[in-house]
């Protein structure tokens, strides 16, 4: 199970709203490679992992995950408050107002709906760690590319944050793949699905 | 800064050293160095947590205490409002 502590694993302190930003910013929410489809493919994955101290790496990064999302709402809540009509219109905002009005709902920046065929669970531990590093990098793109937009150092230093966590997660699950393979025949990691098949002696 | 600010930045500090050894920890499990370096911040971070909770109230539900009369787990601020960063 899970426990609820009431702080952000790292602080959001933004002072000027900034819509048209928070739009993007959305993507890292319910976007492709976004903090909710990262949470639940690694959580999600869990089951089908083997070898004790990967299932470690998929529940603690998972768990990381959802504090993310949370950071990332953070974020996009504050740039969001106390919006005019005005503001709303003039920034682009208002095709997302007209249906969620500055509620938090996960979509990507182009007003696809998060789908969970953003990740992948395929039961099969070197498929699925090789999923995770290529989202961590994936993760780490889209933030890049949201830096490039980003002015506000109120709105870059927990977005930096961020795209270092990516980095730190794809090295563990490199460990992990390391792990697993260690485990495998080094002649044939493919010789069976430990996840699966029973080993032929 | 004020005081809970402060305290709040001591329980981010010592929290992010956890979260991070906790990573290193699940796939080097022996690393005598980082089980080290996990007491030491793990200590740090019990300290500037029971500080905080002490002063400003609860950040997980069983630190709630009820001899007050009062369910204070809602009377502080969330984290995504600024007032609770």
């Amino acid at each position: 199970m899970w426990c609820y502590e009431k702080r952000l694993q790292y602080p959001v302190n933004i002072t000027t709203p900034n819509p048209k930003l928070a739009m993007v910013i959305m993507s890292q929410f319910g976007g492709p490679d976004g903090e909710l489809a990262a949470s639940q493919r690694y959580l999600s994955q869990r089951y089908a992992m083997p070898y004790r101290e990967v299932a470690g790496v998929l529940t603690d990064i998972g768990t990381e995950e959802m504090a993310h999302m949370e950071i990332v709402c953070a974020i996009i809540h504050q740039l969001t408050r106390n919006l005019t009509p005005e503001e709303i219109v003039a920034s682009g905002f208002d095709k997302y107002y007209v249906d969620h009005t500055a509620g938090l709902w996960p979509q990507a920046a182009g007003g696809t709906p998060f789908t969970s065929t953003f990740f992948q669970s395929k039961g099969d531990p070197i498929t699925d760690l090789h999923e995770d590093m290529a989202a961590e990098q994936k993760a780490r793109t889209t933030y890049d590319n949201i830096l490039r937009l980003v002015k506000d150092p109120e709105v870059c230093d927990p977005i930096k944050f961020l795209r270092e966590r990516e980095i730190v997660h794809f090295q563990r699950f490199g460990e992990g793949l390391r792990i697993v393979q260690d485990n495998l025949n080094s002649k044939n990691f493919y010789a069976f699905n430990p996840a699966f098949d029973k080993p032929v002696k | 800064m004020n005081e809970r600010k402060q305290l709040m930045l001591a329980v981010y500090r010592a929290g992010f050293a956890l979260d991070d050894a906790t990573l290193y920890l699940d796939t080097h499990p022996c690393d005598e160095r980082a089980l080290e370096y996990y007491n030491v911040m793990k200590r740090a971070y019990k300290k500037a947590y029971n500080e905080y909770t002490a002063k400003f109230g609860p950040l997980k539900i069983n630190d709630v205490d009820v001899a007050c009369g009062n369910w204070n787990w809602v009377k502080t601020p969330w984290p995504w409002e600024m007032e609770g960063c």
